[in-house]
């Protein structure tokens, strides 16, 4: 149902439908038995469950070469042993996303997924084994920032092809991946850098995903939301930290007005959620020493029983909506 | 798909600007190492010294920085804490196996190790206290970067480097005239040795490429600084 609710929000919004056409699919919506919730083309099949069970195979293949037969390889074999299974995994995703069917389409999205992962690694071995122009990726701030960089670069391009929710997640951890990378360019690392990057591609991706530019919506949200308000959160654990900490209240309290004006469950329950973390940081933080920490998780308790209730009174749109 | 390109070139745009910014700016970063010798020898400093580079080879160079050659490699496991040059052809260093820290001898013409089966009977001079010169007087770094020297108690600050907190250079020998003070500093990616003269005015990086804390100096006719333990028997 909140699927539908942001679809109808979505076209009256634009002026397709009007209040009584949406009145009247939410009146069918509620009558569809439970059941029947979604096509058949929608739902995973046996195929579909093969296929991520393979690329599931193949990762911890990979993982485990490079866990117990590293140090015995030839860097040409180090570089083999990660880059025929990238660029599988890219050839599979992109084989699979020309199918018709949605289920390989989405075991595709999965295979690209975890390409950007094993594109990162790829990077970081050839920068490791052959120093091209001096970068190499351990103990060097110019090698990380390259392996991030090319792999935002690829979850940007893979997003690009196909904005499916697995590539949006993709997208989203290589962009905190990359704020990381940044915030250790400098000599000591800095939390603030690294955060505000990533708090800047939060609201960067927000403001494209409520433009409508960036899809899909829920995980546009979700992942944006996420970046919007871990980046002040990161950025809070200096040593003057005590702004950063505020700016996550601030972020959280705009995310639940968004969630409200929206009428978006995501956007209320990431702003919650971040509220209530923040909250418990900032408690410990600074009031644990004169509260002790029996109160401070007593207050913790509270905040975490007042979001979770807050967020099952409007678990749907329909209810946010009513807020308004 | 043209909008979604739109929207790639923004968040790719974001990122390009702001790590442009950051590197054009050299954000946060420190480069406190003083001028090279190799580049610009100082024929003031005296005589020579002897270190590990990164591949475990010890090193001869002129401390005035006109000059070095690679003495002998030693073993990647080889991890000498010390290292003294007792002439121009004869170096002595430790090396840990079942009995402890054991002195060895290696012969630079002949290139041949002799396992002396002694432990060094004289400590780094000052290697928990600070290092202390010939002369008496003691160096120490603090950790925003500045030397200073103690002496009756008294302490003057000879140096100050630019560089991150607990980062900066520290002491790893005098000279044996006490004039002149080997500084290692842990660059981002590779660890230099540096030389200050004893009121800190003269300074320059003698190389870039050193390994570990091993070090020692020589000054013909003077001698050998830390100095050679005295139960060593050639």
């Amino acid at each position: 149902m909140p699927d539908v609710e942001e679809h109808l929000e979505r076209w009256l919004d634009a002026g397709v439908i009007h209040d009584s056409d949406a009145e009247r699919i939410r009146a069918f919506e509620r009558q569809r038995p439970a059941g029947l919730a979604r096509p058949s083309g929608e739902r995973p099949g046996a195929i579909e469950a093969l296929l991520y069970l393979g690329v599931v195979v193949v990762s911890v293949g990979v993982f485990a070469l490079i866990e117990q037969r590293w140090p015995d390889l030839d860097s040409w074999a180090r570089v083999m042993a990660i880059g025929v299974p990238t660029l599988l995994a890219l050839a599979l995703g992109a084989g699979l996303h020309t199918s018709k069917e949605p289920g390989l389409d989405r075991a595709g999205q999965l295979a690209w997924f975890v390409a950007v992962a094993l594109f990162a690694g790829s990077v970081a071995v050839i920068l490791n084994e052959f120093e091209p122009a001096g970068l190499t990726f351990e103990d060097d701030a110019n090698g990380l920032l390259t392996v991030m960089s090319a792999a935002a670069g690829l979850a940007l391009i893979l997003w690009v092809f196909n904005p499916a929710h697995p590539q949006v997640v993709a997208l989203g951890a290589a962009l905190f991946a990359l704020g990381q990378a940044v915030g250790n360019w400098p000599d000591e690392f800095s939390q603030v850098l690294a955060g505000m990057l990533i708090f800047g591609f939060g609201v960067a991706g927000l403001a494209l995903t409520e433009a409508g530019t960036f899809l899909p919506r829920f995980s546009g949200r979700l992942i944006f939301a996420t970046l919007c308000v871990a980046g002040p959160y990161e950025a809070g654990f200096t040593e003057n930290g005590m702004v950063f900490e505020l700016m996550v209240f601030a972020a959280g309290g705009a995310l639940i007005a968004l969630g409200v004006m929206r009428a978006s469950f995501t956007f209320l329950a990431v702003g919650v959620i971040a509220s209530f973390v923040g909250l418990v940081t900032f408690i410990f933080e600074h009031f644990e020493d004169r509260l002790g920490a029996p109160v401070a998780l007593m207050i913790s308790g509270g905040a975490l029983i007042a979001g979770v209730l807050l967020l099952a009174r409007f678990r749907s749109a329909e209810q946010i909506r009513r807020l308004r | 798909m043209r909008t979604r390109l739109y929207v790639a070139a923004v968040i790719a745009g974001l990122a390009l600007l702001v790590v442009a910014v950051i590197v054009v700016a050299n954000y946060g970063r420190h480069d406190p190492s003083p001028p090279s010798l190799r580049d610009d020898p100082n024929p003031v400093i005296p005589g020579s010294i002897i270190y590990l580079n990164e591949e475990q080879c010890i090193i001869r160079a002129a401390a005035s920085g006109a000059g070095s050659e690679e003495v002998y490699c030693l073993s990647r496991n080889d991890y000498p804490a010390e290292i003294y040059s007792v002439d121009d052809t004869t170096i002595l260093f430790t090396r840990y196996d079942s009995r402890g820290p054991v002195l060895f001898e290696l012969n630079t013409e002949t290139r041949t190790i002799r396992d002396l089966g002694v432990q060094p009977s004289t400590p780094k001079p000052g290697a928990e206290s600070g290092l202390v010169a010939p002369s008496g007087e003691e160096v120490f770094s603090e950790y925003d970067g500045r030397i200073v020297l103690l002496k009756d108690g008294t302490r003057t600050t000879i140096a100050e480097f630019d560089t991150r907190e607990y980062g900066g250079p520290s002491p790893v020998t005098w000279s044996p005239d006490g004039q002149w003070i080997l500084l290692r500093y842990w660059a981002r990616t590779h660890p230099e040795l540096w030389i200050i003269s004893r009121d800190g005015a003269t300074r320059g990086t003698l190389t870039t490429d050193a390994s570990g804390s091993a070090a020692s100096w020589y000054i013909d006719g003077v001698g050998t600084y830390p100095p050679i333990p005295e139960n060593y028997q050639r």
